[in-house]
């Protein structure tokens, strides 16, 4: 770190990294002798649905990473004797229209349905931060040119442009992530470069300034690590959306591909008039799935932002 | 607000789930009542139309000429639009249409001689003459249009000079007076009437000055193909919403009793569905909703056998599928019998072969499900189990759907690594002009009016875009039996011949042979007169029968 800033005294460099470790809006060595992370932790414990919604997903990604244990068979195996099967003991959830075992492949399904929403969600909240810290921080032209093209972006139902880059580019896991993030950076960049032009005015980022330090360490060392807790907040909320992209892309036909399982593209099979009137072993398990993994995210998301920022924990 | 924007987010997920479960899809120009009054502009105006509500079971190509490549929804267009000489009823035998009976052949099978109709005129008032035939069949048998049908007319007098460029029209087309048109051959050529008798007659007086290398883009078939001597006239297609058709007064057989008629190409899900919502008259269904929809109030069920089947090609151009061992060994790995006693629910013939009836041989090899022969096949050549081959469809019918899932799993035991590929029809067209794709999975075809028709889909001169030969096989002794067939006059020998071409086919297998599924057509009980088809891509060939009750 020295030798990024060689004039500054030992003294200097102590006050610039309390300042970073207090954060902005902490109230500064006044507020309490627990570190601000440590509150936060606790006012998030104190959140029993967020708690709630936490658990659930621990849970559902434990069975997502141990999706061959818990399945039991392959969520490929035709089986052409025992098409659309109601459950069994042998099929807990039943087969679907080529004998494959649904229970399998809910849980296969978890591993891409979650793979997709977090990539995806990390990918736009990557490109949102970068954005919008720089878009914050350079100000001028440059700040309009990025942000005119979030407002954009955002003008666009989110659906349209995923279905438009999906239908451009072919179907595929990878494709789909790009897509999913394409229509989400936009949110956290706006948040991120709101929070950039408040630092920026910060008496501790102006003697950063004056002391000589670049706008790349200023960007890492100050401007992200202050929006950090929003930026968990709204990567959070974004993987609750991109989970539902995902899904609703698979249903569409262009999402994840067959024979690989998603929630949405099990939920297809529901478009058939049989499947829908006496077949729910086919639909309510994905269904509830998608339903109860994003409301749980959800929860996590809210209970995150009331945890990092307890000013807002009032309003509605 | 934040937080009432993650309540909402949470309600939409807990919403979607059951909302995309229920609704399907649901057409934003249709409106909700019966469908019996037509969308647009009729507040109680024009209360006594009757629309009727058809399925589509792919979108168009929107080229809507019997030069194009054939494309199944644009042949169903086709056929309530134009009209020809011959049609094939449900029995797939040939009856006059335009002609008034099926053609004179003279005692040398050189000359077939078709008289027309008296009396007839398009859709837009000009009268209907042989001319119109002669100037069809030059355009059909002309490669400069595009037409992909050219090759059919091979021993047509003059179309080699056509063919080669040398002259403008084949001289073998001739209209002897106002109501005959006469074919001249230069040797016998039997299948000829089956294979050509129903093309599509264009108005010459409307495309007389498309120059003919134009002919495949006119706006007249790609955008409004408003003059035909069909019951109906073609009015708009909204891309992938519907084909809207209204009755044509001038048609031969006088006014039909629909008003109008809405193709909408949709899934056959989607389709199912809005028959129990009324908002589809008629669609076809897959055999895992024969008994939903047989329950349903107001609807009726009927199917016919079909003439052509479901198939993937096996792209031979490609140097890893050129091994006949390894298309012996994916038939032998596919349990086709069982796919069609469970997944289609007995609806459907096993195939072996693409030949039918009477040209179809009793001792072909039947391919019954044996993994381990397939097994045993793949070692034999030596199959790279790595080798990734990829199975292009377009999707949206359930039973082609599931035959691709069973394909992935099945081949996969064996060891043959199949990846699914789905396309739009546009993509799939790309696919097919590059021959890009590996196997591609398709169906349709008549093969059981004239055997011959087998031949543009497996000879070596007929490969895509010069004919329908999408697997790119060639075997010139399988071609030779087939020509000589052809040029057979007697009956009992020219079977023979066939029989001997298609155990060559059974046995080299230049397609994966699915299933031969029959045409489950689902109908409102409002709809009179229909009688059911095998051919997908004419459920409408006795239109003129039918009514629709309000």
């Amino acid at each position: 770190m020295s030798d990024l800033r060689p004039s500054l005294d030992a003294a200097d460099v102590t006050a610039a990294q309390e300042a970073v470790a207090a954060g902005p809006g902490t109230g500064g060595p006044s507020s309490s002798r627990r570190s601000p992370r440590a509150m936060a932790a606790r006012r998030f414990r104190r959140n029993k649905v967020a708690v709630g919604g936490a658990i659930f997903l621990l849970v559902l990604l434990v069975v997502a990473l141990l999706a061959p244990l818990i399945a039991g068979q392959s969520p490929y195996s035709v089986d052409l004797g025992a098409i659309r099967q109601p459950p069994s003991a042998e099929h807990w959830l039943g087969t679907d229209a080529s004998g494959r075992d649904v229970f399998a492949r809910l849980v296969y399904a978890a591993r891409v349905s979650l793979m997709v929403g977090v990539f995806a969600a990390l990918l736009a909240v990557l490109v949102g931060t970068l954005v919008g810290a720089v878009a914050g921080l350079f100000g001028g032209w440059l700040d309009t040119a990025l942000m005119r093209t979030a407002d954009m972006m955002l003008s666009f139902p989110n659906i349209v442009v995923v279905i438009v880059l999906a239908g451009l580019l072919g179907p595929s896991i990878p494709i789909l992530v790009i897509a999913i993030a394409a229509s989400e950076w936009p949110t956290a960049a706006r948040m991120v470069r709101g929070v950039t032009l408040a630092v920026r005015e910060r008496e501790y980022l102006h003697a950063a300034r004056v002391a000589g330090a670049s706008r790349g360490w200023l960007l890492r060392k100050h401007i992200v690590p202050a929006a950090m807790g929003q930026i968990v907040v709204v990567g959070t909320l974004a993987v609750a959306g991109a989970i539902l992209s995902e899904a609703v892309l698979s249903f569409l036909g262009l999402g994840v591909q067959p024979p690989q399982a998603s929630w949405g593209n099990m939920l297809n099979d529901a478009q058939s008039l049989t499947v829908i009137q006496s077949m729910p072993w086919l639909w309510l398990p994905p269904g509830l799935a998608i339903a109860a993994t994003v409301l749980s995210v959800n929860f996590v998301g809210d209970g995150l932002r009331d945890a990092v920022d307890p000013r807002q924990s009032g309003r509605s | 607000m934040r937080r009432s924007r993650a309540q909402r987010a949470a309600l939409i997920s807990a919403g979607l789930s059951l909302i995309l479960a229920v609704a399907a899809c649901s057409d934003p120009t249709q409106s909700d009542d019966t469908g019996n009054t037509s969308d647009e502009g009729t507040d109680g105006a024009a209360a006594e139309d009757t629309a009727l509500n058809a399925y589509l079971y792919q979108a168009p190509n929107s080229n809507w000429s019997p030069m194009a490549p054939a494309h199944g929804p644009d042949q169903v267009v086709m056929n309530l639009i134009y009209d020809s000489l011959l049609g094939v009823n449900p029995d797939f035998q040939l009856y006059p249409r335009l002609a008034t009976g099926l053609p004179e052949i003279s005692d040398d099978g050189l000359t077939i001689t078709y008289t027309l109709q008296e009396g007839v005129t398009w859709s837009d008032g000009e009268p209907f003459t042989a001319e119109d035939v002669v100037f069809t069949y030059n355009m059909v048998a002309n490669p400069a249009t595009g037409s992909p049908s050219a090759g059919k007319f091979a021993d047509v007098a003059g179309a080699a000079e056509v063919a080669a460029g040398t002259a403008e029209t084949v001289s073998g087309f001739t209209a002897p007076d106002e109501h005959t048109f006469q074919i001249t051959l230069t040797k016998p050529n039997i299948g000829i009437v089956g294979l050509t008798g129903n093309i599509f007659i264009i108005p010459q007086h409307a495309l007389a000055d498309v120059p003919v290398d134009e002919m495949d883009t006119t706006d007249f078939f790609t955008k409004s193909p408003t003059v035909g001597l069909g019951p109906y006239v073609f009015q708009e297609y909204k891309t992938d919403q519907y084909v809207h058709l209204v009755k044509n007064p001038a048609f031969r057989e006088g006014e039909v009793d629909i008003d109008e008629i809405y193709l909408r190409p949709v899934t056959s899900d989607v389709a199912t569905a809005q028959l129990g919502t009324g908002e589809m008259d008629l669609a076809q269904i897959s055999p895992a909703d024969l008994e939903t929809v047989e329950a349903l109030d107001g609807i009726e069920v009927a199917s016919g056998p079909g003439a052509g089947f479901i198939r993937t090609s096996v792209n031979q151009q490609k140097p890893y599928l050129k091994d006949v061992r390894l298309r012996q060994a994916m038939l032998y790995a596919v349990d086709r019998q069982q796919l069609i006693d469970e997944a289609l629910g007995g609806k459907a013939q096993p195939v072996n072969a693409s030949f039918m009836t009477d040209a179809l041989p009793d001792d072909l090899e039947t391919y019954d499900y044996d993994p381990d022969k397939a097994r045993e096949l793949l070692a034999e050549m030596n199959w790279d189990p790595n080798q990734v081959i990829q199975l292009t469809w377009i999707p949206g019918q359930r039973d082609r759907d599931t035959a691709a899932t069973v394909l992935e799993a099945q081949l996969g035991e064996v060891g043959i690594k199949l990846e699914l590929n789905q396309v739009q029809p546009g993509e799939m067209t790309d696919m097919m002009n590059a021959q890009s794709y590996d196997m591609t999975l398709y169906g349709g075809g008549n093969y059981a009016t004239e055997p011959f028709a087998v031949y543009p889909i497996d000879s070596c001169s007929t490969w895509y875009p010069n004919g329908a030969n999408l697997s790119f096989w060639c075997n010139e002794e399988f071609d030779r039996l087939m020509l000589e067939a052809n040029a057979t006059v007697d009956e009992a020998a020219r079977y023979d011949l066939f029989q001997q071409a298609a155990r060559i086919e059974n046995a080299e297998v230049p397609m994966i042979y699915l299933y031969n599924p029959d045409t489950i057509w689902a109908h409102t009980d409002r709809l009179q007169g229909f009688e059911p088809m095998g051919d997908q891509t004419n459920p409408f060939w006795n239109v003129q029968e039918w009514s629709l009750d309000s």
